[in-house]
């Protein structure tokens, strides 16, 4: 296919960019939510969350810098250095994504730190009186609103980027949005169960519901899949003509699917979880999932 | 605001002479790629291949034959920068780096882009590239030095056939449909304009006379207004939000007086009725005597 739009060349640390900031954004905005509606049972899950989102976004951060042309003006993405005023163009989404960023990112070092408080280590028991008081007063719940809303604007900003441009197949379909917040979603209850089973410190029964809500997530991620192709099925017989590319979305498809498998036999809630390879092949779908919807626009030219 | 200004590019009239070619590389300082040891591309007469950092102007060469191919027709098109009015570039550059200039027409500003490649996913017609040696995004400025000078771009300036016409926009478009309403006159009905009226990005300020459809050019025929689309995908993301966040309520909502140690509710446990296992490094925290708040806004028990 003739394609008179240029390729802007996203590849690598774009993919780890999306993928990680899925994962950091939907870890932190479930965490939100469950201090939101079980915030004492749910504690070593929303610590584990936030000790996941706080580095993940460092290293998003990174990535982001690396990838410029230019790294060292990547402070251009939020002032503009000859006028030095505020650059903010909200129908931008990499103009409005930059900001949340920043501030999304102050949000999950503060949790971070919060949960580090919590666990009194490093020292910070002394930060706990003013965090406490911070958590207590009501302007709390308002942050942590404001910080769920973030979470879910980081979650799913990346598809509207794609869409926002020219490129075969991002372009043809506003539903990239829909399908990076629903994977992003999947990817972080996820990493967050995967994670508190190594920490061992959560309750059996919510690391199942955690686990419950995984899989329905996943499953609003296949949905949400299924009608993104149906919105770009003109493209699909092009997209599809290569053998690479229809492996790569054959074994993303698999791997979609393989963690809603029934169990073998049924699990007691509140004892025993599903195996962890559930939790491993969701987390590796997603990554394939932006691999697929990034490459689209080359694999068609 | 000066004068807005334009290019009309009548097609009919190119030879393929690649004058435009040459005159932007000299006013503008650009070096020949490969040190002018351009490979062959094949593609009758186009050696330059597609627009480049070093490459702002693009001749291009459509052969068409007919299947004994005893006709043959041989379109050329000095193709550039469109300087859209509703330019996706400039729309979606995050640094503000791509203005709009006082001649209306589109710019970027080298000392504020931070190569993002966001213009370059956004353009429609593959005009930007970034610059291996200064890493920022690179196209046609319009000469936008010499408009300041009050001269006309170089590009139009060496058209020796009047291909390239450059003037006030106004004055183009009356001339521009003056050109076709003689073309179709003169029995070729095939003649079209494309970017001069606001169907395509809001309107194009170097807009063209074609005697094809615009994708024998290689020109798309109806390109995006990327901002139009955001708030689709915006629509497309809060409804799955919402799904997100209420599927989350549900696994994560609380039964009763379920895990409070000592009453029924906590012995029947979460689903099926069965109790939660005491983890080992969680604090009984229930069990504490003294409750007080923790940074989470959960309870988490008190000092002895
Ligand atoms: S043709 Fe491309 S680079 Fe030129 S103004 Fe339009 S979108 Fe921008
Ligand atoms: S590469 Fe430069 S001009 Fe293009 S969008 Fe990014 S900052 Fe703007």
């Amino acid at each position: 296919m003739s394609v008179p739009a240029a390729d802007p060349h996203w590849r690598g640390w774009i993919l780890a960019y999306f993928y990680l900031g899925g994962v950091a954004a939907g870890a932190y905005l479930l965490a939100g939510i469950a201090q939101l509606s079980d915030s004492r049972r749910h504690l070593p899950m929303i610590r584990t969350a936030h000790y996941l989102a706080a580095p993940l976004m460092a290293v998003c951060a990174g990535l982001l810098v690396i990838d410029l042309d230019h790294p060292l003006r990547f402070w251009h993405m939020l002032f503009d250095p000859i006028s030095g005023r505020a650059v903010f163009k909200p129908w931008s989404p990499m103009s409005l994504g930059s900001w949340m960023l920043l501030v999304f990112g102050l949000f999950t070092a503060w949790s971070f730190l919060c949960a580090l408080a919590d666990d009194e280590r490093l020292g910070l028991a002394r930060l706990c009186k003013p965090l406490r008081w911070l958590r207590d007063t009501r302007l709390a719940w308002l942050v942590r609103g404001a910080g769920i809303a973030c979470a879910f604007f980081i979650a799913s900003y990346t598809g509207a980027l794609l869409t926002a441009t020219n490129q075969p197949v991002w372009s043809m379909s506003p539903l990239l949005a829909a399908v990076f917040c629903a994977s992003s979603a999947s990817t972080g209850a996820a990493s967050v169960t995967l994670a508190a089973r190594l920490r061992g410190d959560a309750l059996p029964d919510v690391q199942w519901r955690w686990h419950r809500l995984e899989r329905w997530l996943l499953m609003l991620e296949v949905a949400s899949v299924l009608a993104w192709l149906y919105t770009i099925r003109s493209a699909l017989p092009l997209l599809l003509r290569g053998s690479g590319t229809q492996l790569v979305a054959g074994a993303t498809a698999l791997l979609m699917l393989l963690p809603l498998l029934p169990e073998p036999r049924p699990l007691e809630p509140a004892v025993e979880l599903p195996a962890s390879w559930r939790a491993v092949t969701s987390l590796t779908a997603g990554l394939c999932l932006r691999y697929v919807v990034l490459w689209s626009a080359v694999a068609i030219r | 605001m000066a004068q807005a200004v334009g290019f009309f590019t009548d097609t009919t009239l190119c030879i393929g002479c690649k004058a435009c070619e040459v005159a932007c590389h000299q006013w503008n300082g650009l070096p020949a790629l490969h040190g002018g040891q351009k490979p062959l591309t094949g593609n009758s007469y186009d050696n330059t291949g597609s627009f480049s950092h070093v490459d702002w102007r693009h001749v291009k060469f459509v052969e068409q034959f007919s299947a004994d191919r005893g006709q043959a027709a041989w379109l050329m098109m000095s193709d550039v920068c469109k300087h859209c009015v509703d330019a996706p570039c400039l729309d979606v550059c995050p640094t503000g780096a791509i203005i709009r200039t006082e001649f209306d027409t589109v710019y970027i500003r080298e000392r504020v882009c931070n190569g993002c490649r966001d213009c370059i996913a956004a353009c429609p017609f593959g005009v930007i590239a970034i610059s291996p040696s200064k890493h920022v995004a690179q196209k046609c400025t319009f000469c936008y030095d010499r408009l300041q000078a009050g001269r006309p771009p170089a590009c139009a300036q060496a058209c020796p056939t009047g291909s390239i016409q450059f003037g006030p926009i106004d004055v183009l478009h009356a001339r521009a449909q003056a050109r076709l309403a003689k073309l179709h006159a003169e029995g070729k009905p095939q003649a079209r304009l494309y970017g001069a009226d606001d169907s395509v990005l809001g309107g194009l300020r170097s807009f063209y006379l074609l005697m094809e459809r615009p994708e024998v050019y290689g020109l798309p025929e109806a390109p995006l207004v990327p901002r139009r689309s955001v708030w689709k995908s915006a629509l497309a993301g809060l409804v799955n939000a919402v799904l997100v966040a209420l599927a989350a309520l549900v696994a994560f909502r609380r039964r009763g007086r379920e895990g409070q140690p000592g009453t029924s509710a906590s012995r029947a446990g979460p689903d099926r009725g069965r109790l939660p296992v005491e983890p080992a490094r969680v604090p009984p925290m229930s069990a504490a005597p003294d409750i007080c708040p923790g940074p989470y806004g959960a309870e988490r028990p008190g000092p002895p």
